[in-house]
């Protein structure tokens, strides 16, 4: 059982289109999986056409009563659940500062649904805030999307900065960049993609290139490999994402 | 909560439309059609129908799956490579209950069906999919428009989260009256359909004579069952797929000749010479396989009698034993394709087909009824049975049990022969009360030769340099352990007898006094 939250302090680094296709891609390889869509703009839930929206609202979602197994939809992929967003997710901050223990608490909601599922991955909102401490602390990995410019690198430094500050309190989350939306015509991407690679060892060799054919995911409302040529190179690139993320 | 997919048979397609009308907030859209074959398989004898299970395969358009259908609301799937031949081919967690049922017996397809699956999704405005409808068409191979008599299937699988359109669904289907939620029998109507019967064959025998009947009238019936038998264990004797083929090849050859032996008089000596030599020689020469046959079966109870540490030893054993299997078999299948067996079972066939006159004087018993002889013969068998057993005792030679076992096998025999001629609630405990005692009389004298041939077996492997010391040694201690099983047996004997010896009033009362 593995808990992966794909999560950067930027925003539009590609998230969501990388929970997406990774879930798509443990459900079809038979893992039984569920994706968690966080993100109050609910992208990952328009994805799978399923209407962002929880009855009850963030409170509902918080409840350490009520299970959020109830909330869960079936994608139209066998093994891939999808638990949607809701608007209201975005004040979840307020909610969760109301609690007892407000850094602590969706490791403990989350915690029957680690029994039903093999994979479950996060797609959280761009921020630093209570719920990405809470994120922190639930998750065994930081996939974090990083885009080859040198203002990326900065945030993830500063993501770096925050986890070592916290260390003890966080307990033993990986961060596990990967590039995402590369460029390899751009000399810069090229270079940052060599130079960083040697900076931090727990970066995937795999990447995502910048490819139309996972904008149209938009579109097509579903997986790029639901629509993409099984050669083409961004469905490729998401495969090698995952067998790497599988391996270690 | 979680819904539960649904499944329910229709007499015909018509309620599909009711079933597939589209709403305002939802409408079923096609998504697929495949065709498939569906293949059931099960032993010679129908183990698995009897058992109320099915096993059967489908060719699926990227894998060959298996199904086991353990019961109406339960069924298994595995992905498959190859038909299934023993049940040690089927899938690990399926053996523990079908290995018991199937035994050493090999499977076979007994039918094929060309099944035609619809599945219509769901959809809401987003064209997000709610719930999945199947709808499954069957057909048996080669049989066209009798489409319309096998019941359609209808699967309704709901998705997580979506209860709105399961519900409405359920609200239809009530509506239309489906409410039975047990599949019927599909295989059964298929069989049917295809003019095929279950239990079309069956190790026992399943007669039904009137007492009235002549005893030669009788004989013949009984001889025309047994003949049938080796008939239909013929094809399966030869290619040797499994042990039990040649197993009730042999018991119909046995019976034969017990129906001969033990009621006399039904034919003139004449008629029958022939039939007696030629099953002595069928008994002969089916015995070396299946002796062969019986080692391998128990090949594994053997290795259980030895210490966990020798057990690795007897390996070369059945290395031994499995080529020596292959080449009694071999032979056996020469001899048996052969103009003298061919002979034999025309001879029969003539025999059975035409009632020739003989005079009384050299077949006395023929126009008696068959009643009174299975009477006086039965009530004879038993008394020599109880008085010969009632002396045995611990100072006995092994020759005289050996010996008894004969007269129960005799015994048996006749009951077995002419049950039908009386009330089934009494003459079944009966039965089961001597088996028993041929059970254990059958194990002392199994254990004892067993542990002879194994040695011979030893020397033989010793010979062709084909055993190291530790597979003698190993075949030497399994030796003991048997004769060690055998006076094991032997002290369970009294026991044993007695249980048969408590039903002599019954014997009594049922055979002897009907024909004073
Ligand atoms: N590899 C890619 N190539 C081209 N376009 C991409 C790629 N990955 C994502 N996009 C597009 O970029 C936009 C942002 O991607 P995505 O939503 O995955 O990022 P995000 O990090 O989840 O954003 P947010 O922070 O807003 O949640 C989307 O329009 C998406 O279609
Ligand atoms: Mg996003």
């Amino acid at each position: 059982m593995s808990i992966y939250a794909l999560y950067s302090i930027k925003g539009g680094v590609g998230k969501t289109a990388s929970a997406v296709n990774l879930a798509y891609l443990s459900a079809l390889n038979g893992y039984s999986t569920l994706l968690w869509d966080l993100d109050p703009q609910g992208a990952s839930s328009y994805y799978f056409r399923v209407k962002p929206k929880i009855k009850g609202g963030r409170e509902r979602v918080l409840s350490k009563k009520k299970p959020l197994d109830d909330l869960i939809k079936g994608s139209d992929f066998p093994n891939l659940d999808l638990l949607p967003a809701d608007f209201s997710y975005r004040h979840l901050d307020v909610s969760l500062n109301e609690k007892r223990h407000p850094t602590r608490l969706l490791k403990k909601i989350m915690r029957p649904l680690t029994e039903e599922y093999e994979h479950i991955f996060l797609d959280c909102p761009p921020s630093i805030s209570i719920l990405s401490e809470n994120i922190f602390r639930a998750a065994d990995a930081l996939l974090v999307p990083v885009i080859p410019t040198t203002l990326s690198l900065r945030t993830l430094k500063q993501l770096n900065d925050f986890c070592d500050d916290e260390g003890e309190s966080l307990g033993q989350i990986r961060i596990r960049p990967f590039f995402s939306m590369v460029d390899q015509r751009r000399q810069l991407h090229k270079q940052i993609l060599l130079g960083l690679r040697s900076q931090y060892p727990d970066i995937f060799a795999a990447f995502v290139p910048y490819a139309a054919e996972i904008e149209r995911m938009g579109i097509q409302r579903a997986p790029v490999m639901d629509y993409a040529d099984a050669d083409s190179p961004s469905v490729q690139a998401y495969q090698r994402l995952w067998q790497e993320l599988l391996s270690n | 909560m979680k819904l539960a997919s649904l499944h329910y048979q229709l007499a015909d397609d018509k309620a599909l439309e009711i079933l597939l009308e589209n709403s305002d907030a939802f409408w079923f859209e096609q998504a697929s059609e495949s065709v498939h074959q569906r293949r059931y398989y099960d032993s010679f004898d129908w183990r698995l129908y009897q058992a109320k299970q099915a096993v059967y395969s489908e060719d699926k358009v990227a894998e060959t799956r298996l199904y086991w259908q353990q019961n109406p609301a339960a069924t298994h799937s595995a992905s498959s490579q190859i038909p299934p031949v023993f049940a040690e081919d089927l899938p690990h967690d399926w053996q523990s209950a079908l290995k018991p049922i199937l035994a050493m017996r090999s499977l076979e397809e007994k039918l094929s069906l060309d099944v035609r699956v619809l599945q219509y999704n769901c959809l809401n405005r987003y064209d997000k999919t709610m719930l999945r409808l199947y709808i499954t068409y069957y057909q048996i191979e080669g049989e066209i428009s009798l489409e319309d008599n096998l019941p359609i299937s209808l699967d309704i699988e709901p998705i997580r989260g979506y209860h709105k359109p399961y519900e409405l669904m359920q609200a239809r289907v009530e509506e239309l009256g489906l409410d039975t939620q047990k599949p019927k029998n599909l295989l059964k109507r298929c069989l049917k359909l295809a003019g095929l019967k279950a239990n079309d064959y069956s190790a026992k025998l399943r007669l039904d004579l009137t007492p009235e009947l002549n005893t030669d009238s009788a004989c013949r019936v009984i001889l025309g069952h047994l003949a049938n038998s080796l008939n239909r264990n013929y094809a399966g004797t030869c290619a040797g797929i499994d042990s039990e083929y040649l197993h009730d090849f042999r018991v119909a050859g046995r019976r034969s000749r017990a129906l001969l032996s033990q009621v006399k008089g039904a034919f003139a000596p004449e008629q029958m010479g022939f039939l007696k030599t030629e099953l002595a020689w069928l008994s002969q020469t089916t015995s070396p396989t299946r002796d062969a046959d019986v080692y391998l079966l128990k090949f594994e109870t053997y290795r259980e009698r030895l210490p966990e540490a020798m057990q690795a030893d007897l390996e070369p054993f059945k290395q031994f034993l499995t080529q020596h299997q292959q080449i009694c078999h071999a032979m056996l299948k020469n001899e048996l394709e052969g103009k003298r067996y061919q002979a034999l079972m025309q001879d029969w066939q003539d025999f059975l087909d035409k009632e020739t006159v003989i005079s009384s004087d050299d077949a006395p018993n023929a126009k008696i009824d068959i009643l009174t002889v299975a009477n006086r013969r039965i009530w004879k068998a038993a008394q020599r049975l109880l008085k010969t057993g009632k002396v045995i005792d611990d100072d006995s030679p092994a020759e005289a049990l050996h010996d008894l076992r004969k007269l129960a096998k005799k015994l048996r025999y006749l009951l077995e022969f002419f049950q039908s001629l009386y009330d089934k609630t009494e003459i079944k405990p009966l039965i089961k009360n001597l088996k028993i005692l041929q059970d254990n009389l059958g194990d002392f004298q199994d254990f004892e030769v067993q542990a002879e041939q194994i040695q011979a077996f030893a020397e033989q492997m010793q010979n062709q340099y084909r055993a190291n010391s530790a597979t003698l040694m190993a075949m030497g201690a399994l030796s003991a352990t048997l004769l060690d099983g055998q006076a094991q047996k032997r002290s369970e004997f009294a026991a044993c007898f007695q249980i048969f010896s408590a039903d002599k009033a019954l014997y009594k009362q049922l055979f002897k006094e009907e024909s004073a």
